[in-house]
């Protein structure tokens, strides 16, 4: 604003904005308070009441009383299962969030030819991801059923040995679930074929007339390009990874021996089979916690790998 | 000023529409309407659904100025609804005691002493129920619930295979006392034998340990007591007590279960059991001789045409009896329940009134009201494959009732039964599989046992 504008002129201007300004505010506000209006209901409200109830004894059914850290300390100090569902759950992440990102960009490169055909194809590795966890783990169950399922058929067709009993055993249940996670790999497979098709032709023609192999172009131009992605794939992945519950709930409820008694069903558990609210609210926060601090770490780290285009 | 004038005017229009919403719900039965909640299984199949509705119509036409609102839930998802629908203040009036059991409900104060309801009703139980079946749900002489199924356990075994083997069929008598573990393990070694390939091998028995191991009461033993449950004070106060999944009976108990798999060959280990069981009860594979069951799981047959003749026997004496539970399931009054005489009024409805009756016709049920217990029998004899007479299904299902003497499920009389019961299927699954001695994982157990006690006792949350 023009500093030669006399005060009360301006003073007037910033009380009354025009008319149509006024107007957009209105419709700003009506047109956005179905979301406020949910999110302080539905997302608001039950972290501020998770938060308060895990410093209390809460079985739901009697009001809520104050314990203090005492459900962190039991959590930390004697719950063991606590411990064992916080192995299996960064087990598990530890492996299938790397191979998913590999898998994904894998995929991506592959289907990211033109030939004829391509797009049902990118359709095609797409829908499994739509389908919903339920049936997705209705469906695992017969590929993974011991003997008579497709993969243990598969492998006795392929190479005449017996599968494991996948989802039976204690070492090999997590080991299926990290195969089942791939089902869900055409999320970022589409991220990475979207990154990879704004990568400038010219970077590869510059790298080709350097003499760069196929593996150095993919190495020093592609994964730099699309780092990013990679990142942000990295990071919705882990959340993803760490919350796996629907799968576990329908196809071990956390067996056999806790070996794939994840953090989420440890949680639930707690929550509603044991009447231990509080307990659980306790956990939901831990979980938050741990997600968070690996989140601000990849982050921190992530200044050596990630590439800006516009960073000097 | 006008915008705010704008938005609190809009405001309470939504407050008026959302009160006018709230009172539409309510205006169902008319102003003065008694409207109880009923939270039924959604997971029963259709039959099931279009009953509970015909049942909450009928029970409004017979009781005029009340309106049953059915709300539903799977098995899986039974106690969320019932625990996030009691924290929001607005219980389900009548609720059943097949997910999470009687145990915890009662402990958890969440259900309604019923028993002046019932005297007002003038209902004489033991018309309706045996005495054994009705304690399962009453604590210091309250009554809590009513019964409203009662499967007994049964062994299930393959007619045409025993014929196959030259075996005589194992008795429908409860009391033969000829009908023993030694007697079965016999027959089961008789109806083996192991195919080239899994496809074809054939498995004479297929028997768990069952929840919180009361397999064990056979040999006298009960993961609570050395003694057996009748020596278990867990039983009648409901609370866990110090486990004894160490004691000798018990190891031998699940030495025994285990010998089938890795000593006898008898049974399928766990992921052939798994393989056999993929498209629902082993025996419906035709390659498994006997199976202990609930016989509720006899209902697999209704939509199957088995190639065999099938029958039920009672469960075989063990060293130290033939003690075996049932299934009893209830309807109850939640605690919270604003009208408790209507809401009784529908328990006994669904339990020994009409309701009762038309289930028994259509579930798979086993009815806990004797007088409809006959229309379930010829719902039985009528199952595809079934190669007994209906006196004989009568006198399994009949003596299996009386046999289990008011033992119930375990985890459905603890208060954290089900914690409890996961504790011990994931302290033996290695047994099962072959890969760890009973020996090591009830002592293992154990270990485990007497931690979870001890943080029960002075749990947090």
């Amino acid at each position: 604003m023009d500093p030669a504008t006399p005060l009360s002129l301006r003073r007037a201007r910033s009380v009354r904005p025009s008319r149509q300004a006024r107007r957009e505010a209105f419709w700003f506000h009506v047109l956005i308070s179905p979301w406020i209006i949910g999110f302080l209901i539905f997302m608001l409200y039950p972290i501020v009441g998770s938060a308060y109830f895990s410093f209390t004894r809460y079985d739901v059914i009697h009001p809520p009383h104050w314990v203090g850290l005492a459900n962190y300390a039991y959590l930390f100090t004697r719950d063991q299962l606590f411990w064992k569902s916080l192995r299996v759950t960064f087990t598990y992440v530890a492996v299938a969030v790397p191979l998913h990102l590999a898998v994904a960009l894998a995929l991506a490169l592959l289907l990211n030819v033109r030939i004829i055909g391509m797009r049902a194809l990118r359709t095609i590795y797409y829908l499994p991801t739509i389908m919903p966890q339920v049936a997705t783990a209705m469906l695992w169950l017969f590929l993974f059923a011991p003997t008579y399922g497709v993969i243990d058929w598969a492998l006795s067709a392929a190479f005449g040995i017996h599968g494991p009993d996948w989802l039976g055993s204690a070492h090999w249940v997590l080991p299926a679930f990290i195969l089942m996670s791939l089902w869900g790999v055409g999320g970022p497979m589409v991220l990475f074929l979207a990154a990879l098709q704004g990568v400038p032709n010219e970077l590869y023609e510059a790298a080709q007339l350097d003499g760069a192999s196929a593996w150095r172009q993919f190495r020093h131009v592609t994964v730099p390009m699309i780092s990013p992605l990679i990142l942000f794939n990295l990071i919705v992945g882990l959340i993803a990874a760490s919350q796996i519950f629907a799968t576990a709930f329908v196809m071990t409820q956390g067996g056999p021996d806790y070996a794939s008694y994840f953090y989420n069903l440890a949680l639930y558990n707690n929550a509603f089979v044991y009447f231990k609210m509080g307990l659980a609210s306790a956990q939901a926060w831990i979980l938050l916690a741990i997600v968070m601090m690996l989140t601000l770490l990849i982050f921190k780290f992530s200044a050596r790998w990630v590439f800006y285009g516009s960073e000097r | 000023m006008k915008y705010r004038r704008i938005l609190a005017g809009a405001t309470a229009a939504c407050l008026l529409l959302s009160g006018c919403a709230a009172g539409g719900a309510n205006a169902g039965g008319g102003a003065g309407t008694k409207r109880i909640t009923w939270l039924v299984r959604s997971d029963l199949g259709a039959g099931s659904a279009a009953w509970a509705k015909q049942t909450a119509a009928a029970f409004a036409r017979s009781h005029p100025g009340t309106h049953v609102t059915i709300v539903s839930a799977p098995v899986a998802q039974y106690n969320e609804k019932f625990l996030t629908m009691y924290a929001a203040g607005t219980p389900p009036d009548v609720v059943g005691t097949y997910a999470m059991g009687f145990g915890t409900f009662y402990a958890k104060h969440m259900l309604a002493d019923i028993t002046p309801q019932l005297h007002a009703l003038n209902i004489h139980l033991s018309k309706y129920f045996h005495k054994s079946v009705v304690d399962t749900m009453m604590r210091n002489g309250k009554i809590y619930g009513l019964p409203f199924s009662d499967p007994p356990m049964v062994v299930l075994y393959n007619r045409t295979l025993f014929q196959k083997a030259g075996l005589t069929y194992p008795p429908t008598s409860w009391t033969d006392r000829s009908w023993t573990i030694g007697q079965m393990l016999r027959d089961a070694k008789r109806l083996s034998h192991s195919g080239s390939t899994p496809a074809q091998s054939v498995y004479g028995l297929i028997m768990g340990p069952g929840q919180l191991g009361y397999t064990a009461w056979l040999w006298g033993a009960d993961m609570f007591s050395p003694s057996g449950p009748t020596h278990a004070r867990p039983y009648r106060t409901g609370l866990p007590d110090q486990p004894h999944v160490d004691s000798g009976q018990f190891l031998a108990a699940m030495t025994w279960l285990a010998d089938l798999i890795t000593k006898w060959h008898v049974s399928p280990t766990a992921d052939e059991a798994t393989a056999l069981g993929v498209l629902g009860n082993p025996i419906l594979s035709g390659r498994v001789g006997m199976e202990d069951t609930l016989i509720t799981g006899l209902h697999v047959f209704s939509g199957a045409h088995p190639s065999f003749r099938w029958g039920i026997a009672p469960v075989p004496y063990g060293p130290g009896g033939d003690l075996s539970p049932t299934g009893v399931s209830g309807w109850a009054v939640a605690a919270k329940s604003p009208h408790p005489r209507t809401a009784a009024a529908f328990v006994a409805y669904l339990t020994v009134g009409p309701a009762a009756a038309s289930y028994a016709k259509i579930g798979g049920y086993v009815p806990s009201n004797r007088v409809d217990l006959s229309i379930y029998l010829h719902r039985l004899a009528a199952l595809p494959g079934n190669g007994q007479t209906y006196a004989q299904d009568a006198q399994v299902v009949g003596g299996g009732i009386l046999a289990s003497d008011g033992y119930i499920f375990p985890a459905k009389v603890f208060s954290g039964g089900p914690h409890w019961s996961s504790e011990f299927v994931n302290g033996t699954a290695n047994v099962w599989n072959g890969k760890e001695s009973p020996r090591k994982a009830l002592t293992d157990l154990q270990h485990s046992l007497d931690v979870l006690l001890h943080q029960e006792r002075a749990a947090g949350g």
